[in-house]
Formats: structure tokens, sequence, C-alpha cells
């Protein structure tokens, strides 16, 4: 039983990390259609400029305040030029740039830190075990579990009683009638994709303690970002959520029962959601 | 055909005959090369379907001709080509199976996830029969080719056959639908051709090619390694197609003579291949951007 309550909160852990990297995905592609292929390098991206800033000040929490912030900057770039492709059938162009951005994200993030493994302990506050009822289990993931839940709630927030989350819902649903409706929709993308941004950076942050910095972190963080999205449906905060707890409690219990495959199973459970449910669990509403 | 395109294919056939060894390593990744992304070209021009893992079937193919040769012998060459064939074709119906269901979106990042998971499968799953992180060395080449310029010859052939065979298809009753399909799903649909059943078919074929372009491969180099199933492959032979122009049918040919060129040429003064791919991909993007908007002012 206890050992039951271990798989789960590490799938939930890691289901908070895939979360945050899923929720900009999903909400760039629906408000934008556009599929950010780079959104694995930002993940990474964050985790180095984690890493550097706790290298230089020493200090876990002003990393986790600053590195989003930094990746935002970097995300205004981007967004300059990711510009050059929205719009719709678009999908060749928008898949090769953001493919190629990816590319460069990644060679460049090799260039800057190298290509050996980085890592970021714990802050010191986090980093022991807390007595959970019957068992004892480290209380970083149990941050993990903590902060993604915020998110979640705070995304939930944005988008059903602000301004903003109204223009998203709108772009998202019906692109046209929302510009016709005086919704500006480009800027409601601009700032979309900001926020996912700077969201996945958060989660690479975040990640830092837990998975090893390495080249190939951002393109194994994508595919999982990917399948999450595909299984929960693309376009909603939501399908994000779903499609994170799903994916992460079958990646802890993949990797208790067949280390080597984990991510078989987790293309399983793809496959069988793309049989039964083509569009994703949450494809059919938004 | 394009009337230059012959000479381009006699000055690759000439070239690594005359230029050395070197040409001639060159040549024979070229046409190894060419097979792949003719094949991700083909994919676009009969149904207008990009994929982002066609390293799964190129480097798949390396690796099931690897097994077979490694376990049974020099003399398996036919059967283990023919099996990484079919595997590709089987391997690339089953994906569009699950893929074509809904959303062409759904395929690209399908193809995508796959090519990854196969990548981290030969790596650490199965690393007890693939050889993990190391590959699989010591791949003899077929009976009776050899030597580096008869190997690269046959070749040559396999490739000149592929291209002959591409344009019958184009122009036989079936191709044209495919290019129909491509201008327009929905009308192809209504006009009551199965379009799920021609696009699962592209696929397949697509996927049988690019297994044939990496056992081509195998055969010349002699190792697999992971490093043919990962993403930068899927990238680079995307770049090929569309540097090529994605529809002709010297689209592979042309990018990959280019990009295997660029690859000899870049390489030799940097290791940030990876970037200058990305650039090659986010300018290829631009610029056929600005073709498309070129020719709707025009229209």
């Amino acid at each position: 039983m206890e050992f039951y309550l271990f798989v789960l909160l590490n799938g939930l852990a890691y289901a908070a990390l895939l979360f945050l990297l899923a929720a900009g995905l999903s909400l760039v592609y629906g408000v934008g259609r556009v599929l950010h292929l780079a959104h694995g390098g930002f993940f990474m991206l964050g985790g180095y400029m984690g890493y550097s800033l706790y290298q230089w000040a020493g200090n876990f929490w002003l990393a986790l305040a600053l590195a989003p912030l930094l990746a935002l900057a970097v995300g205004l770039i981007t967004e300059r030029l990711v510009r050059i492709v929205y719009g719709p059938d678009r999908a060749l162009e928008q898949v090769l740039f953001t493919f190629g951005l990816a590319f460069v994200i990644s060679d460049l993030t090799r260039f800057f830190w190298g290509a050996q493994v980085l890592g970021v302990p714990p802050p010191p506050v986090l980093n022991r075990p807390m007595g959970l009822g019957p068992v004892v289990y480290p209380a970083y993931p149990l941050f993990l579990i903590l902060v993604g839940t915020v998110v979640a709630l705070g995304l939930w927030a944005l988008m059903r009683f602000t301004r903003f989350g109204l223009e998203v819902r709108a772009a998202a649903g019906h692109p046209k009638m929302a510009e016709a409706l005086g919704v500006p929709t480009t800027q409601v993308l601009r700032r979309t994709y900001l926020l996912g941004v700077a969201l996945a950076a958060l989660g690479g942050v975040l990640a830092a303690p837990r998975l090893a910095l390495a080249p190939g972190l951002d393109f194994t963080m994508l595919i999982l970002g990917l399948i999450v999205v595909v299984i929960g449906g693309l376009g909603s905060v939501t399908g994000a959520l779903y499609g994170a707890l799903l994916v992460g409690l079958a990646d802890s219990l993949g990797r208790t029962f067949l280390p080597q495959f984990a991510l078989a199973v987790i293309f399983l459970l793809m496959a069988l959601v793309l049989v039964f449910r083509p569009e994703g669990l949450l494809g059919g509403r938004r | 055909m394009s009337r230059w395109f012959p000479w381009l294919l006699a000055v690759l056939a000439l070239a690594p005959l005359l230029g050395g060894a070197y040409a001639l390593r060159l040549g024979t990744e070229v046409v190894a090369w060419s097979l792949a992304a003719t094949a991700l070209a083909f994919l676009y021009r009969t149904t207008g379907l990009v994929s982002l893992g066609h390293s799964a079937f190129f480097g798949g193919g390396a690796y099931a001709v690897a097994l077979l040769v490694r376990n049974i012998g020099a003399s398996a060459y036919p059967f283990a080509v023919l099996s990484a064939v079919l595997l590709g074709f089987a391997f690339s119906l089953l994906l569009g199976f699950l893929g074509l269901r809904s959303h062409g979106i759904f395929f690209l990042m399908l193809t995508l996830a796959c090519s990854q998971i196969m990548y981290i499968l030969v790596k650490q799953g199965f690393s007890g029969i693939t050889g993990g992180d190391d590959g699989l060395p010591g791949i003899p080449r077929p009976p009776g080719l050899e030597e580096p310029w008869a190997y690269y010859l046959a070749g040559l052939a396999l490739l000149l056959g592929v291209l002959l065979l591409y344009r019958a298809f184009l122009a036989s009753p079936l191709g044209q639908v495919m290019d129909a399909l491509r201008q327009n799903e929905r009308r192809t649909e209504v006009l009551g051709y199965d379009v799920r059943r021609l696009k699962l078919l592209a696929s397949g074929l697509s996927g049988a090619l690019a297994a044939l372009g990496g056992a081509y491969l195998v055969g010349y180099r002699g190792f697999v390694h992971p490093h043919d199933l990962s993403w930068t492959t899927s990238g680079l032979l995307l770049v090929m197609a569309v540097v090529g122009g994605m529809r002709p049918l010297s689209a592979g040919v042309v990018g990959a003579t280019l990009l295997i060129a660029l690859e000899a040429f870049l390489s030799s003064y940097t290791d940030l291949w990876n970037l200058f791919l990305g650039l090659f991909l986010m300018t290829a993007a631009w610029t056929t951007l600005r073709s498309r908007r070129a020719t709707h002012v025009g229209a």
C-alpha cells in the first residue's frame, strides 16, 4: 500500500512538470494553430538558466524567480520570429520554422553550457524527508505537486474570470468571429505565447533538481509534451492537465515495473487514446 | 523530370569515380540520403503530409539489415533488404493507421513521438540486442559489391530505378488521384475516392523507401548507430526534401546532394552543425511562405 503511495506521488510530481510544459504548448496551438516545436527548448533553457543563476547567486529561490523572466526575454525575440509564420493553412511552414528554432536553441545551449550533465540541488528547506502519515517522502516532489496545483488553479481562474482568458477562449473557439467582434487575436496570441514560454521555463527550473540537465533534454520533454497534448486534446488547459496526470502516472508505473520501457508504456497509452478517441480525451469540446 | 536533372545524375555518377576515395564516400552517402529524402518528398507530393519522424524508417531499415546480416551472414543480404523494406512499409502503415484518424497535425506529432521512442528503445530498451549507445559494428558488404565503386554504382542504379518508378507512379491513374488529393482533399473525397486509404498507401510506400535508403547506407558504412534514429536525422531529411523543393521528382536528390556537400564543408570548420541545420529550416520556411504569397498575388 505504502509502495503504491510512493508510485502515485512520483507520478504526480512528474505530472506537475509535464503540465507546466504542455499547458503552453496546448494554449499556443489553441489560439494560433501553431504547433510550437521549440517548446521543449524553452523548458531546457529555463533549466540551464536556473543552473547559472544558482551558481551565480547561490540561492534556488532567486533562480526560480529570475529564470522564467530571462526565458521571457528570449521568448520576446523568438515571438517576433515565429510571427512570420502565423496564420491559417501554413502547417508545413510552421512546423519547419519551429522545428528549426528547436535545433538552434538546442545547439546554442550546448555551445554555452557544454555537453556535460549538470544538476542543481533542491533548496535546503525542501532537501529533507517529510513524514506523510504512514510514509516518509522527500519534500521537494511534494513542493512540485503544490506548484503544479497552484499553477493549474491559477490558469483556470485566468481563463475563467479575466478579460484575457475570455479573449483566449474566443480566439481559440472561432478566430475570425472573435476578430470581427473586436478581439485583437494577434495580440492575444503574442501574450499566450509569452505565457507558455514562461511556464515552460518555470517547469525547467523546477525540473533541474529532479532531472539531469544534459543535451537532448529538450527533445525528450518536447515528445512528452506532445504526447500529453495528443492524449488530452489540443487547445485546452484542462486537456493538458488530464493528459499530464495520465502520462505522469503511466510513467511512474512504467518506471517501477518495467524500468527500461517506461516510454513504451506511455506510447501504448497514446496509441490507445488515438484508436478510441482520435481527437484526444477532451478534443471534441473546448 | 526537368531537363537538367539527368545531367546532375551524370555528374553524380562520374565525379566520385574520378575524384578518389573521399568523393566516392560522399557520393555513396548522397545516394543513401537521396533515397530517404525522396521518400519524404514523395509523401508530401502525394498527400500533403509532412513527417517529422522519418529517421524511424531510415534508421530502422539500417538496424534491420544490420541485425539480420550480422546474425546470418553476408549471403542474407537480399533477404535482409527485403525484410527491411517490408518492415518499413508495415510500420509506416501502422503509424498511418493511428495518426490519420483525425487532423493532420496528429500525424506530425505521432511521427515525431514514434521515432523518438524507437530511438530510446534501441539506445536503452533493447541494448543487449542493438548494441545500445555503441551501435553495431562489423557489417560486411553484400557479396559481389565489396569494392566501393561497385557498391556506389549499384546504388546509383537503384536510385535511378526508384526515380523512374516514381515518375511512372505519378503518371499512372493512381498517381493522378494522389496529386488531386494533395491539391484538394475534400474535393477528392467528394469525387468518391477513399482518401484515408490513399494516404495510408502513400505513407506505407514512403516508409518502405526510407528503409531502403537506410539499408543501403548500412551496407556501405559497415556499422549502425542510434544517431541514425535520432531527431537530427529526421530534421536533416526534412531539410533535404524542402531545399529540393518538396514537389519535384528531383527534390530528394537535389536536397541530399546540396546538404551532404554543405555538411562536409562546414563540419571542417565548426561542430555547430545543428545550428546551421536549424537556420536552414527556418529560412526554408520563410522562403516557401514568401514564394506562396507571391503566387497568390499573381493568381
